[in-house]
């Protein structure tokens, strides 16, 4: 196992082997390393950590294995040192190690022998752990605890981590463990039972803030609070995110930290340039949007920092619309109150989801799109294009269909298609009475959105079976056949497959005549007549008898009483002329008809018109 | 001899410059861009900066360290790739934390590039933390990926980030001028359909074949509603051998441009249009198809993109997406 690995040796920022540094000076340091927390009170945030830490130095209450969990730049490993530092001080175990020392600093530097730093992640076997348990059981050298700190130690292998337990479990006395790692969840429960476990948190943008106005006092660097606060927001909350990205906007505005340099370095939108392009947006002006969109790609803006600043701006538009100038969730200039008040004004909530939602997908798919561009586009388009309206357009359809159905129960005269599903039939009828005095201005105001629909108002029903005439079977074929075939598919694929080139031939009376491609589907189709009755119903709202023919075989109109709403089949109900005949026949022999041939039957009837 | 002249990278330059003069070199560097932006060029430049003898920010060209990074045998610098597969494994970063144990073996730094960062696998990305975070005083990393959004969270964070943007159409053209080759249609429209990288219009120009076959495709996707089945299947066919090259011809971007300019084009956003030379054909078909049967043509491309990456069988896949996208049928 490689312990006390080589690469702590220049922690501190000395300069520990003069001459070779870059022109002799101090080996520079990155500043997240340069500012790692010394002390627990130059620890940010995470006081509930802290707090607890200390205590238990105070109380003497060591215990022998802590996990420390949380998110990117949040302390874990300092902490973990800060606490090794505790124990091994020459004062310790206390709460302020002293950091001067030379346990203090030989740990600061990471050449401590009793403080052991390994790297699960790449050494993540068995094998370094059966070496780690060999040595564990030798007494610290130096101070008076031996720690180990095994840091992501979610990559650990399942053999490793078991081959951790006992050793975890009931380690030599004067042995501390404390495994520090981004992702809990990867680490095994026996593991964690044996822990005492501590949750690092996001830190909040005043303590971020704070630090960063310390680093930069400290290294004598201009700033504006602004910049700084745009940094935070940037870093989502990980210190070392945070700190990073000052460190690059301190190369970058040549230590000069001011909003626009910084705003500049993220690639971030001006907010004016985001006010005037969401009311692009809300104008459906597409070319306009697709032109400043090629704008800021071309001024080279990131496209993912562009998308999330829009989701920003839109979140904060949203807040705004929704509670108003409320000074506990916003910390905005003037200027920034009046363009979200701008926006706000010319856009409703339900779109402002919308377009979030939208962005959101938008978001996702950048990640791993190689043409981010074309994503976005496509996002800003989904927003700009009439495409939702359609949406509305189909739910006010749907409303309305709702609607009638509800006028129909109120009227009690709800048709037996529809009657089939048990429910719309035999409970409601008895409230229908209620029902018929709420609903009826309804129908006042939904004729007015449905000019285009016949037979759908009230006249279908009091003018009875008659109203079908109001289609002409080039109704049915132009405006509801498509429909019809989209609601069967929907439910029963092989039906449709069926129907797919079946053309609605002609229309007597109630009988919708339809015209399908060979005898295997007529005689199929039949036996689904209910369940294309019922679809018909639905789209038409007109109890319509279908009848299957094959091409040229079309039965003769004669063969049934075309006004019979209730004839269902024409070959059990049909002409009464013969029906008589063959029911005498069925009631003399106790028999029942098998098959109708149509064929004879013309035959007959040519004969006898003749 | 300076840092190349990367035009439009002016200020990732300059950065990595001003770290160079004022002697604030990072440990960790993580430069970002598309493929073809010159992430590489820009770490090689520094290296050479950082290397040379004359220690002047600057590379002189002639001195042994510049002369041995010119022939790639600088021992001192390592650079890390993909070589098995289609990752960078935990052994190779075991192998870079070995080596970065010893101290340089000719100047004051030791210097590992990665390229393709973002396809370390999870492990090797893990076990790349802690050097990462604390290399010796001596260790430089410069990491090389598509998007910081692709690699880990933890290894975003303990990096000095500098960012290669996508340059504009104009840029490309004038870096193509310049390159020396001569000004054409082509040098336009390989400038157009680059994606904002001179690497890749460079490529494209090179390429004989590219523009027949983009010919043909749009031919095909032209044709595409009247069509029959059996066409669908052979032109498949000719296109999977095609497709096994991806490198080479970008198809599904093609595909995707291909409908993404008929929608503009809709919009009457005529001046976006990346072929822009098929103009006259979009006229003709823009009015066949909705904005939203454009739209989920352009998802389900994508779909389709991420399907084949998965491993689904191509021409299968191919197939069902044409023939989708023939029949209008694509939800």
């Amino acid at each position: 196992m490689q312990e006390n690995g080589f690469f702590y040796r220049s922690l501190n920022g000395e300069n520990l082997f003069p001459g070779k540094g870059r022109k002799s000076k101090m080996a520079f340091l990155s500043l997240y390393r340069k500012y790692r927390p010394r002390t627990f009170e130059d620890l940010a945030g995470q006081q509930h950590v802290v707090r607890t830490l200390q205590n238990a130095l105070k109380q003497n209450r060591i215990a022998h294995a802590y996990l420390f969990a949380g998110p990117r730049g949040t302390g874990k490993t300092s902490t973990a040192r800060l606490f090794a530092q505790a124990l091994n001080c020459v004062k310790g175990p206390t709460v302020e190690p002293c950091g001067e020392c030379d346990s203090c600093r030989s740990i600061i530097s990471g050449q401590s022998v009793d403080v052991i730093e390994i790297d699960a992640a790449s050494n993540r076997g068995i094998d370094e752990i059966r070496d780690l348990r060999e040595k564990v059981k030798f007494y610290p050298t130096e101070g008076k605890y031996k720690v180990y700190i095994i840091d992501e130690v979610h990559m650990l292998t399942k053999g490793a981590f078991n081959a951790l337990l006992k050793t975890l479990e009931e380690p030599p006395s004067n042995v501390v463990f404390i495994l520090a790692t981004t992702e809990a969840h990867k680490v095994l429960d026996t593991i964690l039972s044996r822990c005492q476990r501590f949750d690092f948190t996001l830190l909040s943008s005043e303590d971020i803030i704070q630090r960063l106005e310390y680093i930069c006092q400290q290294e004598k660097v201009n700033y504006e609070r602004e910049a700084l606060s745009l940094i935070t927001s940037a870093s989502m909350g990980g210190l070392r995110d945070a700190i990073s990205l000052l460190d690059q906007a301190i190369t970058y505005t040549d230590g000069n930290l001011n909003r626009e340099a910084v705003q500049e370095m993220l690639g971030k939108v001006d907010l004016s340039f985001l006010g005037s392009f969401m009311e692009r947006v809300l104008a459906r002006d597409t070319a306009a949007i697709l032109k400043m969109t090629g704008e800021i790609i071309d001024s080279g803006k990131s496209i993912s920092v562009f998308v999330q600043d829009l989701i920003n701006f839109l979140h904060q538009v949203m807040l705004y619309k929704e509670c108003g100038r409320d000074p506990a969730i916003f910390n905005l200039t003037e200027e920034m109150y009046s363009r979200l008040e701008e926006v706000a004004g010319g856009v409703d909530t339900a779109r402002l989801i919308r377009f979030l939602d939208i962005l959101t997908d938008v978001e996702r798919q950048l990640t791993f799109s190689e043409q981010p561009r074309i994503i976005l586009e496509l996002g800003l388009i989904k927003m700009t294009a009439r495409t939702e309206e359609n949406q509305l357009a189909e739910l006010e359809n749907r409303l309305r269909e709702l609607e009638e159905k509800v006028e129909q129960l109120s009227r009690g005269n709800l048709s037996l298609a529809a009657a089939s599903r048990p429910v719309a039939g035999g409970t409601t009828t008895g409230r229908s009475s209620t029902i018929s005095k709420e609903t009826a201005h309804i129908e006042e105001d939904t004729s007015a959105y449905k000019p285009e629909v016949p037979g759908d108002s009230g006249a279908q029903q009091e003018a009875g079976e008659e109203a079908a005439l109001a289609y002409g079977v080039e109704d049915i074929r132009d405006k509801y056949w498509k429909e019809i075939l989209k609601r069967i598919r929907e439910n029963d694929f092989k039906v449709y497959a069926l129907l797919a080139d079946a053309v609605p031939f002609s229309i007597e009376g109630n009988r919708l005549y339809i015209q399908v491609l060979a005898q295997f589907h007529k005689n199929n189709a039949e036996k689904q007549a209910d369940f294309i009755k019922r679809i018909i119903y639905q789209v038409c709202n007109y109890n319509f008898e279908p009848v299957f023919f094959v091409e040229g075989e079309m039965p003769e109109k004669k063969t049934g009483p075309v006004n019979d709403s209730k004839a269902v089949k024409p070959a059990s109900k049909g002409n009464p002329v013969q029906e008589t005949a063959v029911d005498r026949v069925v009631k003399a022999f106790n028999g029942k008809i098998i098959k109708v041939d149509y064929d004879v039957l013309k035959d007959k009837e040519s004969e006898q018109g003749v | 001899m300076s840092f190349t002249k990367l035009t439009g990278q002016e200020t990732a330059v300059r950065l990595l410059k001003d770290d160079l003069d004022s002697g604030r070199i990072h440990h960790a560097y993580l430069f970002t861009g598309i493929k073809g932006v010159g992430k590489r060029t820009l770490a090689l430049d520094f290296a050479r900066a950082l290397f040379c003898q004359r220690q002047d920010g600057e590379a002189c060209g002639t001195c042994l360290s510049c002369r041995k990074i010119e022939h790639s045998n600088h021992p001192d610098l390592s650079i890390i790739n993909i070589t098995e597969g289609d990752s960078i494994k935990i052994e190779q970063i075991r192998e870079l934390q070995r080596g970065l144990a010893f101290r340089p073996y000719e100047g004051k730094w030791k210097l590992y590039i990665i390229e393709d960062a973002d396809r370390m696998t999870p492990e090797a990305a893990n076990s790349l933390l802690k050097t990462l975070e604390e290399p010796p005083h001596y260790g430089v990393i410069i990491l090389l990926a598509r998007e910081a959004e692709t690699l880990l969270p933890t290894i975003v964070s303990r990096c000095h980030l500098i960012q290669l943007n996508p340059l504009s159409v104009e840029n490309i053209e004038k870096i193509l001028l310049e390159a020396g080759y001569e000004d054409s249609e082509k040098i336009k429209l390989a400038a157009a359909l680059a994606g904002g990288s001179p690497g890749e219009a460079k490529r494209l120009i090179e390429d004989e074949d590219f523009f027949t076959e983009r010919e043909k495709l749009y031919e095909f996707l032209y044709n595409l509603p009247e069509l029959t089945e059996v066409d669908v299947f052979q032109f498949v066919d000719e296109l999977l051998t095609l497709l096994r090259n991806k490198e080479a011809f970008p198809f599904f971007n093609l595909i995707l441009n291909w409908y993404r300019d008929i929608i503009l084009y809709r919009m009457d956003s005529h001046a976006d249009l990346v072929n822009s030379d098929y103009i006259a054909l979009y006229s003709k078909i823009s009015e066949k198809y909705s904005v939203e049967e454009l739209i989920s043509i352009i998802e389900l491309v994508n779909n389709i993109k991420r399907y084949i990456d998965s491993n689904v069988k191509e021409d299968l896949a191919l197939q069902v997406m044409f023939l989708k996208i023939r029949t209008k049928r694509v939800k």
